[in-house]
């Protein structure tokens, strides 16, 4: 049934099938219970099409409805596994953060300690390297040279030297070994001796053993570098 | 079906016992519903009234406030190089309690994902090998019935995670802070240091305690049991606000150099002590200041309580012939005498009864004011300083800062000994004039040629370069006015009559190839520990390049043995004054030395 003539059939109450009336030509040889129904009888109401009010199809209302529900919880779903994996995350690079910070802080330490004078005057010093014991100066417009500046000699003696940082760090083997050049270590690893007898108390009940355990880094010096590489 | 039965019996049966059922029924019904009751109200009472503060427990239980230390602000010198830093570090602590606890235990290798399981004695084996440790020492300490215990004190990160690796029970590590001076006793005498507890002991440490104190901040959050953050719940973060990075005037270099060069001057003299002051003339910066025997403030203990400051600011010492330049300026600046003029100087001189002699023996000589700097005449200084009444001495002094705290932000900063000329006996009235009954710190003294040097204008010596905060603000300290001593005439006859001291006078080892130099020796009686005098304070205060001043070298050796003038500051002041020239790339000078005469004929 279409839409339009839903629409044009009205509602109705009690019978609405047409009476019939005796003479009809239409129906007269064709009713089978003429002969038996006494005349009195009251006319029977014919059957007829009833129209019924059509169900409306609801399978994708519900489809949909269950749909969303299922969208919605799983969205629910996916948003707090995400958010709690986040966290999960979160401490992870976290630690991470906090790892890199650590070993960031060991290097940077490890460089303020190699820039430091004395173990720059050390590795000078075991490269073979002198004090200039007199300079002079060039003067690029007048080409002239002022001073009375003369060759370095190997047996020119530097100053005495300052004592290297005492920086007291038990052993951070791990940052040695990933510094760079400490090919030049061996050359002055005699005088590492003597850096070892004042190498400082590593505090408390530590003191007797740290610093032997240690192996002093000299930096290729020969005295002993800033050294919170010795204990 | 006892309702359709057709016997009466049966009927009346089944209703009694549906009575009793429904009876029955509501009982259990009335029951049911107290029981109803008596949730619903424990749930009002918890979720509406909160009887008893549940939900706050709960939340307390929960929340967690995490401290958020503020790094102390580190140190740098002039170009950024680190003097002092806090970085972390841990200290292992055990429970005795908690290791006795476990005989054995299982432990997860990481690499292999294998269980294996330990005894307590192999754990404690493999503890004190990363801890390098003897293990008897680490057994001592972890066995017993204390709950907390250190078993070593400040490890590194890196050692910190090792033995986290380790997972042996019982076994603890607290983070610290840690104050590191990686370039040791270079300028600790500036830096300072800390106590134990982190309270500042000392130099700038002490001083800019304030600026390098950061505020700590504070994280507050919800929990679960496994230590993960409850998402949905609020978090608070109030930042830390880390401390301030002090930027010195000092150049690590050169206060290296010039400690190696105090160090080599006391141990040829077998001084008690030295020092050597740079100071930028123009600036009034303190580009090094150097002590022998300097502590370092990794271990502040090491080094004898009497080292561990900067005499610079707080040894007083007679400064001797160096504060002649004073009387002669004075002089001068009034308009009495000028370089060149003429003082018949005689071999002693006597006023008001008192007698002046000089360092050598000399006949009656016709000199000049020059020559009397220049070969540092007692008697001749006293002939020229007379002229001034005392209170212009005592001013003329006071001008030059003497008396004065110079206002260096170090601690234990010394004002020096100057009298009022009330107070003065009749022999001090003329001593003052050659730097005797007067006592001034070497930064005093050197603050006098730094005044010369910048044409008669003293500045504060300024040990502070800029403070950087935690946001990268950078606030550069301004420079103090400075204080007009003298006439810039006067600044120029002083200069040439010192430049005239190492061309003509009595310190002809001064000399800088290439820069014109010009300063004043200084000797003077030192004071003994008894109270009297023994010994000297040898000092040589220069400057240079005399055309254009850019540095004041001020070397001051406390006690040095031997003859005493046979001592000689000068070399000293060439090897710094030249590795500061060098250093900061200062062009040589293109004039002529000014060689002032000496005597007159």
């Amino acid at each position: 049934m279409s839409q339009l003539a839903f629409r044009t059939v009205s509602a109705t109450s009690g019978n609405n099938a047409r009476v019939l009336q005796g003479g009809d030509p239409h129906r007269e040889g064709g009713n089978p219970l003429r002969g038996t129904a006494p005349k009195a009888a009251r006319p029977r109401t014919p059957l007829s099409l009833v129209v019924s009010v059509p169900r409306r199809n609801r399978t994708p209302l519900v489809v949909s409805l269950f749909l969303l529900v299922v969208a919605a919880l799983s969205a629910v779903l996916v948003m707090s596994v995400s958010v709690s994996q986040g966290q999960y995350e979160l401490v992870a690079l976290k630690t991470q953060q906090s790892n890199l910070e650590k070993s960031n802080q060991a290097l940077e330490l490890d460089l303020t300690a190699r820039v430091a004078p004395q173990s720059l005057v050390a590795k000078a010093a075991a490269m073979g390297m002198v004090p200039a014991a007199t300079t002079g100066q060039i003067d690029v417009r007048t080409k002239k040279v002022t001073g009375n500046p003369q060759p370095a000699s190997a047996d020119t003696k530097g100053l005495v030297v300052i004592p290297p940082a005492n920086m007291n760090a038990p052993q951070p083997a791990a940052a040695a070994a990933a510094a760079p050049g400490t090919s030049l270590q061996d050359a002055a690893a005699k005088d590492a001796a003597a850096s070892r007898t004042d190498a400082p108390k590593a505090v408390l009940g530590a003191a007797p053993a740290a610093p032997a355990a240690a192996a002093p880094d000299l930096n290729g010096g020969t005295i002993p570098a800033p050294g919170q590489k010795h204990s | 079906m006892a309702k359709d039965s057709p016997n009466p019996t049966n009927g009346a049966l089944a209703h009694r016992l549906n009575k009793v059922g429904r009876g029955r029924m509501r009982v259990g019904f009335v029951v049911m519903l107290a029981f109803l009751l008596v949730i619903a109200g424990k749930l009002v009472m918890i979720q509406g009234l909160d009887v008893g503060h549940l939900a706050e427990a709960a939340e307390t239980q929960r929340t967690v406030v995490q401290k958020l230390p503020a790094v102390r602000g580190k140190i740098l010198d002039a170009n950024g190089k680190v003097l002092a830093e806090s970085i972390l570090r841990y200290d292992i602590t055990v429970s005795q309690v908690n290791s006795s606890l476990y005989p054995e235990y299982k432990h997860v290798d990481t690499a292999s994902q294998k269980t294996v399981t330990y005894t307590r004695a192999e754990g404690l084996q493999q503890l004190a090998d990363v801890l390098k440790l003897p293990v008897d020492q680490v057994t001592k300490a972890a066995t017993g019935d204390k709950t907390f215990n250190y078993i070593v004190k400040d490890v590194s990160p890196a050692v910190e995670s090792q033995v986290a690796a380790l997972g042996v029970p019982g076994i603890y590590s607290q983070a610290q802070t840690k104050r590191v001076y990686p370039a040791g006793s270079v300028g600790g005498n500036i830096v300072g240091f800390l106590g134990s507890d982190g309270t500042p002991l000392a130099g700038i440490e002490l001083t800019m305690n304030d600026k390098l104190t950061g505020k700590d901040g504070s994280r507050t959050y919800q929990a679960g049991k496994n230590g993960i953050i409850i998402p949905t719940a609020p978090v608070r973060t109030v930042p830390a606000v880390d401390g301030q990075t002090v930027k010195l005037t000092m150049n690590q270099d050169i206060q290296y150099y010039a400690q190696q060069a105090a160090q080599e001057q006391k141990q040829k003299y077998s001084a008690q002590w030295a020092t050597i002051l740079v100071i930028e003339v123009k600036t009034g910066k303190v580009v090094a200041m150097a002590d022998t025997d300097t502590v370092d403030p990794n271990d502040p203990g090491k080094t004898a309580a009497a080292n561990r400051g900067a005499r610079s600011v707080s040894a007083v010492v007679e400064p001797g012939s160096t504060d002649k330049i004073m009387t002669v300026s004075g002089v001068m600046d009034k308009g009495l005498m000028n370089p060149l003029t003429h003082i018949v100087v005689p071999p002693t001189y006597t006023v008001d009864g008192e007698t002046f002699t000089d360092a050598f023996p000399h006949g009656t000589e016709q000199r000049t004011l020059a020559g009397i700097i220049g070969q540092s005449l007692n008697t001749g200084t006293v002939m020229a300083g007379e002229k001034m009444t005392p209170q212009e001495r005592y001013d003329n002094m006071r001008k030059f800062g003497i008396g004065q705290l110079t206002g260096i932000p170090l601690p234990g900063e010394s004002p020096g000994i100057f009298a009022t000329p009330d107070k003065w006996d009749v022999r001090q009235q003329y001593t003052i004039l050659f730097g005797q009954g007067v006592a001034q710190t070497p930064l005093q003294t050197a603050m006098v040629y730094q005044t010369i040097a910048n044409n008669g204008v003293r500045l504060k010596p300024q040990l502070i370069d800029s403070f950087t905060a935690a946001d990268g603000t950078v606030s550069t300290v301004p420079q103090a006015p400075g204080i007009k001593v003298i006439s810039p005439q006067t600044a120029q006859q002083d200069r040439d009559m010192l430049e005239s001291v190492a061309t003509m006078g009595d310190a002809p080892d001064v000399k800088i190839p290439g820069y014109r130099v010009g300063g004043k020796t200084g000797t003077a009686e030192a004071p003994a520990s008894n109270g009297g005098l023994s010994g000297y304070t040898s000092s040589f205060i220069g400057m240079a390049p005399m055309d254009n001043p850019e540095y004041v070298v001020a070397v001051t050796v406390q006690q040095p043995q031997g003859l005493i003038y046979g001592v000689t500051q000068g070399y000293t002041f060439n090897d710094v004054m030249g590795q500061v020239l060098r250093t900061y790339d200062v062009p040589p000078s293109s004039t002529p030395s000014v060689k002032l005469p000496q005597f007159y004929k």
